[in-house]
């Protein structure tokens, strides 16, 4: 692994943070850990509690070290730990295990105007409000609002600003907003006994440990929670107050509320680093941007990439406590994978020919986990503690070249034949997923849902695992329909091979055009394990399909679909007729 | 992010439809109308607006 450790320009072993550099910076930027709302120098400590306690150059900001423009922080360190020509450090080191903790970014409530973040001075965030009433904020705890630097009397808190809204593309909770507000409110209560709250929610989420009592001793505190999320908010420019537009859904009235200050209880995203990490260790996504665990229930703080483990928000918005849970758990398996000293991997793995690869670095493209290793005109190289078995890449190999154990083609293919052997006519074959599909073909069963029972299934780890091929040669065995399924989108077991099975299955729907053979007696679902009920219809689905299939349209597949002899394989033939 | 309007058939039902299909998108589709999986990109056609036979018409 390599580390780029950042220039700081400051000797950590000398360096005693005594602050004579930052007092003679002539350099004046808004502080990002004070929210902006005051400022520092291009040489600071970024936050109080920063560990090291040392300051740090930020060169960007600094007026110039080649040639030096200023220099006067170099002039006044007695110690002499300021290096203008301190350079940027690649650290490579080896690892056994990688803990991805890379945190959240917070929700800029810019687009949503109708809250007039941006046209109103006393419109403020929770982060902004987090940095006014702390101790060690801009105003060393005294709470004022920024118009006009006077205490506010009458507080409004608007809830779910960039949360639960599909409308802005973020349908989520951000899980921790509910309490933060009403820790805000206990603790303007507490500070400002005559501070006037108002909370405009849609739902309180106080679902931990003592939240619940929490939300109580709010309410007893004197905080008013009105159920109605604001429509309009305008300023009066005298006075800097603001009127508040809301209905209270309770009671069905339309309400106004005059407040002197307003703070959006913004929502929590995805950092903005996520993607190139997620490329970094071939990490996938669910559909909120998160990271996605290996499996949601059995591995939560594991990521599908082995060796690489997750804590705290960048897996899915949580709080404090399950933060810190997160990441023990994660410390604990990497820790076990680090004492192990060696580790067992499944069988199925894949197994390259290297007789037989063609160059053409197709299975590496595929491979979800970064599992095969290609260079151009190499033969390419399955990295066996890194692959999962989806499969991908022995259905992608055009040349046979790619042998997935315990599921290899001819396996397969012998199956399919197998099935279809006798009556093949009256069978709905289906590949299902191991996972997925498969299971939810046994939740079909155990919960008793009644289904037809023309359906046989072969199961393969992933759908991407069934090649063009053996979809082919279900319909030359005479097969009237045939169903791939697999795990849906945000469930594929292996990051998102089902992806190849999209792209796959469009391929045979075209070929199937082309032969003439109609496309539709090939099916795609996506199936959980939980969707017993939807197995069930689709295999009802697929029954009724079935029966419109004639024995001339089995027929036409089976000749149309036979595959063609190779150039040379034809030459030869050709050449064994006597003219 | 670049987006531009695609077609798609549903090869349960065999209705069409576009949908605006962003650049690099990874999106689970399902048909609108009887949300099987089964769909079809059309590439680079438009949606036909002329009945499709029924599968009783194609059974022969």
């Amino acid at each position: 692994m390599k580390i780029r450790k950042k220039a700081r320009y400051v000797d950590l072993s000398l360096c005693n943070a005594c602050g004579e550099c930052a007092n003679v910076c002539p350099v004046t930027k808004p502080d990002e850990y004070q929210m902006g709302l005051s400022s520092r120098r291009a040489i600071y400590i970024p936050f109080p509690q920063a560990v090291p306690c040392s300051y740090i150059l930020n060169m960007d900001d600094c007026l110039g070290n080649n040639p030096i423009a200023c220099g006067k922080c170099i002039e006044v360190c007695e110690k002499k730990a300021i290096n203008y020509d301190d350079r940027d450090e690649i650290v490579t080191r080896e690892v056994g295990s990688i803990i991805v903790a890379i945190g959240l970014d917070v929700y800029d409530p810019t687009e949503m105007d109708e809250y007039g973040y941006t046209r109103f001075d006393n419109v403020i965030t929770s982060m902004e409000f987090e940095r006014l009433i702390c101790a060690g904020g801009p105003t060393a705890g005294h709470f004022v609002r920024p118009s006009d630097h006077q205490r506010p009397k009458r507080i409004g808190f608007i809830q779910c600003v960039g949360s639960r809204n599909p409308k802005i593309g973020r349908p989520y909770c951000s899980n921790i907003c509910c309490m933060n507000t009403i820790k805000d409110t206990l603790l303007l209560a507490d500070h400002y006994p005559d501070v006037e709250n108002v909370v405009f929610y849609q739902d309180i989420r106080a679902f931990g440990k003592s939240f619940e009592d929490m939300f109580q001793r709010s309410k007893e505190a004197g905080t008013r929670y009105i159920r109605g999320l604001p429509g309009d908010v305008e300023e009066d420019p005298e006075t800097g107050n603001l009127t508040v537009t809301v209905e209270n859904t309770t009671g069905g009235q339309l309400e106004r509320h005059e407040l002197d200050m307003l703070v959006l209880s913004v929502g929590v995203q995805p950092p903005k680093d996520l993607a190139k990490i997620s490329g970094l260790l071939t990490l996938s996504k669910t559909s909120d941007g998160f990271f996605m665990e290996s499996h949601p229930k059995l591995k939560p703080v594991d990521a599908p990439t082995r060796g690489v483990h997750f804590a705290g928000f960048c897996e899915a918005p949580k709080d404090i406590k399950d933060s810190v849970c997160q990441a023990g758990a994660a410390a604990s398996r990497a820790g076990a994978l680090l004492n192990a000293g060696q580790i067992q991997i499944e069988a199925i793995t894949s197994r390259i020919d290297i007789e037989a690869c063609m160059k053409c670095g197709l299975c590496a493209k595929v491979c979800p986990y970064g599992a095969i290793v290609w260079e151009k005109g190499q033969p390419a190289v399955v990295i066996e503690a890194a692959c999962a078995g989806c499969g991908a890449c022995g259905a992608t190999c055009q040349f046979g070249a790619i042998t997935m154990r315990h599921f290899t083609d001819d396996q397969l293919l012998a199956q399919v034949r197998a099935v279809l052997a006798d009556d093949p006519q009256d069978k709905v074959f289906v590949f299902a997923c191991n996972w997925c599909s498969y299971a939810g073909g046994d939740m079909a069963g155990i919960s008793r849902i009644r289904y037809p029972s023309t359906n046989r299934v072969v199961r393969t780890m992933c759908s991407a695992r069934v090649s063009e091929e053996m979809v082919l040669e279900a319909f030359r065995c005479g097969a009237p329909v045939v169903l791939v399924s697999g795990c849906h989108y945000a469930d594929c077991h292996y990051i998102n091979a089902n992806r190849q099975t999209v792209k796959r299955m469009q391929r045979l729907w075209n070929t199937l055009e082309k032969a003439g053979v109609r496309p539709e007696r090939l099916q795609l679902e996506w199936i959980s394990a939980a969707e017993g009920q939807k197995f069930a219809k689709v295999m009802e689905q697929m029954e009724q399909l079935r029966k419109t299939v004639t024995a001339k349209e089995i027929e036409h597949a089976k000749q149309a679909l036979k595959p063609k002899p190779k150039k040379a394989a034809r030459a030869r033939e050709e050449a064994a007729v006597p003219s | 992010m670049a987006t531009t309007t695609e077609t798609f058939r549903c090869m349960m039902c065999g209705h069409e439809y576009t949908e605006p299909v962003e650049k690099g998108e990874d999106k689970e589709r399902s048909c609108p109308k009887c949300r099987s999986n089964s769909i079809r990109h059309l590439k680079g056609r438009p949606p036909s607006n002329e009945p499709r036979p029924s599968r009783s018409e194609t059974k022969e």
